[in-house]
């Protein structure tokens, strides 16, 4: 009762509730937040408080001091810490409303992994549903991708939608407003600064930070050899001395760093296309596969593909809102009592 | 003119995304063969990009990525290119509303004229079914009322005034007859040492003046018979005592008696197609009556001891269930001898004979 009440006051969000990112789209007014996936923790004594959450809390990543526990909830996709996500998502969620008099009680449309399981899900509706949400409805990421690439995802044509995320990357093959089929692989944009992490401390014997890895893959990490070669300057510290070092890196090093997950990611590609029935592979063989989410703006990472595959490949307008905006879109469907598109727990 | 016009298309031309990735690729020294094959696209597309017939490509998401794909492959500006398309031809609907392919009906609200026009429409209709079977059993005519069980009325002298259900009927009586004696009426009048009064308001009571208000008139006229039986066996004075309350209770009946009766002189004369029915009950006995218009008069049951006193156009038919349960029946104050009619204790007839 006191919900519906609230809910007059609230507007209708789409959460891509992301392992880097949490983004939320308010029908009317497009992506209001985007944020990293972050909380701190403040421990005083028994009790537990938060600190910061989103761009504030990333801030303090790896940079805290004792009683300040800055954390990711999300991992490969789907909820690691219940309470902190669950907090997050209040923060997030008041932070869209303007509205201070009542609390908002927004019906929520959340984006999940293709291949999370049942658990999962209802962790992630939980979850929302103690956020504050009236009604929490669930849409599988890659037909949310889908649908805000533009793809036409209502024609009896296939289409194919990589969407490369933070944790996982979700593949599927779309026709008439339905996965025709669909894979998740864990490997994503933090598998690929594990994979530089990982390379940097192997070649140079130095550690870095995930967000100095990161920063490597923005700045000159590529997924296809290319006559052009970038470089950066890092400082790690220098595992053998025990003091920082600076060194420099170049983006034939970092390709072959992301060899492994790249090539995972390839694999599961090809393994879609082979599980493809005859008529949507040509139908995919004829438009092409299309990449959205942030993994996507990884450099030549088309070209990896294509060449791979054999097929077009395109890259998605601002593939890092794809999720949300397509989530967004799906509301207008729920209106009119279509859940053809949501997804079930 | 015309040269204005073609160098306008000319300028178009020059400015179109296709051309200009045309000359991207010519620069280059690539054939168009060639790029689809690094591009994994077929040749038609890049023919059908840098002719600028987008129209014919799959849709106008695939053609931009395509026209990005293409210009980063011949060092060009892809997003430029794309600003030139949108400008040249305008921000086509990349992204049209979403539809269902499953056939959305709408919930219907309770307020919507089509929910509510055929709702009160149903309702109307409704109705008036209800009426016209309720004229066509009844006629307009109330339910006849026949006096149910006896009120029980102690009065100042601890004596009990027996008196029949007298419910709003009896207002509108068309017909009031007061009837006395204990043997005649059975389990209704049982007190031996009181004065008893039966007022029996077996009626057909018709609201529509216009319909019957002959019936009305020999009801009013005909049907008020007073009788009073005072058993004397408490001695005189209880008796007087008990008579003037009975009394009493008559005179309050009689002002609805002397008003029917003053309505009765003022309309005309009942004609002989109208005379009162009569029937008196020893038993338990289901009834019929009809007129001959086929409106029931009477359908129902009467209890033993009970009078039945009715009038309606001539002939009525009557159907008697249990003939021995009928005491006395006259019609137009002439005995009907209803043991030769009946049958196996039961009768069809028609009134007069």
């Amino acid at each position: 009762m006191f919900k519906k009440i609230r809910g007059l006051f609230s507007s209708d969000l789409s959460i891509d509730l992301g392992t880097a990112n949490t983004l939320i789209f308010v029908r009317g007014k497009g992506i209001v937040l985007d944020e990293p996936s972050v909380v701190a923790i403040r421990q005083n004594g028994n009790q537990k408080s938060v600190a910061a959450v989103g761009a504030d809390a990333k801030r303090m990543l790896g940079r805290t001091p004792g009683n300040i526990t800055a954390i990711r909830p999300m991992k490969d996709g789907v909820i690691a810490d219940f309470h902190v996500t669950e907090k997050m998502l209040q923060y997030f969620i008041s932070k869209v409303h303007d509205n201070t008099i009542f609390t908002p009680s927004p019906r929520v449309l959340v984006c999940v992994p293709c291949k999370s399981t049942q658990v999962e899900r209802r962790a992630i509706k939980e979850s929302a549903m103690g956020a504050g949400a009236r009604q929490v409805h669930l849409i599988e990421e890659p037909m949310a991708a889908a649908i805000g690439a533009g793809l036409p995802v209502e024609e009896p044509n296939g289409s194919m939608v990589v969407d490369i995320g933070g944790g996982t990357t979700e593949i599927a093959v779309i026709s008439l407003n339905g996965i025709v089929y669909a894979d998740s692989v864990r490997v994503g944009g933090d598998r690929f600064d594990e994979a530089i992490v990982t390379y940097v401390r192997r070649n140079y014997g130095s550690l870095i930070g995930e967000a100095t890895a990161e920063r490597i893959k923005q700045e000159i990490g590529s997924a296809h050899q290319s006559s052009e070669v970038l470089e950066i300057d890092v400082r790690g510290r220098n595992l053998a001395e025990g003091i920082p070092r600076s060194f420099t890196l170049n983006s034939h090093e970092i390709l072959e760093a992301l060899q492994e997950p790249l090539s995972a990611i390839v694999q599961a590609v090809k393994s879609a296309l082979e599980q493809c029935p005859p008529e949507l592979a040509s139908d995919i063989a004829e438009r092409g596969i299309v990449l959205t989410g942030g993994g996507s703006m990884l450099r030549n990472i088309d070209s990896l593909i294509s060449e791979e595959t054999g097929l077009p490949v395109i890259l998605a307008e601002d593939p890092l809102t794809c999720v949300a905006r397509g989530g967004g879109r799906a509301l207008e469907l729920i209106d009119k009592q279509a859940f053809e598109l949501l997804s079930y727990d | 003119m015309n040269s204005v016009s073609d160098e306008a298309l000319a300028a178009k031309n020059n400015g179109s995304p296709g051309s200009r990735l045309q000359k991207a690729r010519e620069a280059k020294g690539l054939s168009q063969k060639t790029l689809a094959d690094d591009l994994y696209l077929p040749r038609n597309y890049i023919i059908w990009i840098e002719e600028g017939a987008y129209d014919k490509l799959p849709s106008m998401v695939f053609c931009r990525g395509y026209i990005r794909a293409y210009a980063k492959a011949v060092n060009e500006n892809g997003q430029e290119l794309i600003e030139l398309l949108d400008s040249v031809y305008g921000v086509q609907n990349t992204k049209s509303p979403l539809k269902s392919i499953s056939k959305i009906n709408e919930q219907v609200k309770v307020g919507d004229p089509i929910m509510k026009w055929p709702s009160l429409l149903f309702i109307l209709v409704l109705l008036g079914v209800v009426f016209w079977w309720w004229k066509t059993q009844y006629g307009l005519s109330a339910p006849v009322v026949s006096s149910q069980d006896p009120i029980a009325v102690e009065t100042a002298n601890g004596g009990e005034l027996v008196l029949p259900s007298l419910d709003d009927s009896i207002v509108n009586a068309n017909a009031v007859q007061a009837v006395g004696g204990a043997s005649d009426q059975g389990g209704a009048i049982n007190s031996a040492n009181s004065a008893e009064l039966t007022v029996v308001a077996d009626t057909s009571v018709n609201p529509d003046p216009t319909a019957s208000s002959q019936a009305n008139v020999v009801n009013n006229g005909i049907g008020i018979d007073l009788a009073l039986d005072v058993s004397d066996s408490q001695g005189a004075s209880q008796s007087d005592g008990q008579l003037a309350e009975l009394e009493r209770v008559v005179k309050s009946l009689e002002p609805v008696a002397e008003t029917t009766v003053e309505i009765a002189s003022g309309l005309p004369a009942l004609g002989n197609s109208a005379q009162l029915l009569q029937l008196t009950f020893n038993n338990n006995c289901w009834i019929t009556i009809k007129d001959v218009r086929g409106k029931i008069l009477f359908n129902g049951i009467k209890k033993s001891g009970q009078k039945l006193s009715l009038s309606g156009d001539a002939p009525l038919t009557l159907s008697i269930g249990r003939v021995d349960s009928i005491s006395k029946i006259t019609y137009g104050g002439v005995n009907v001898n209803i043991a030769a009619l009946g049958r196996n204790n039961i009768a069809n007839f028609k009134l007069p004979l």
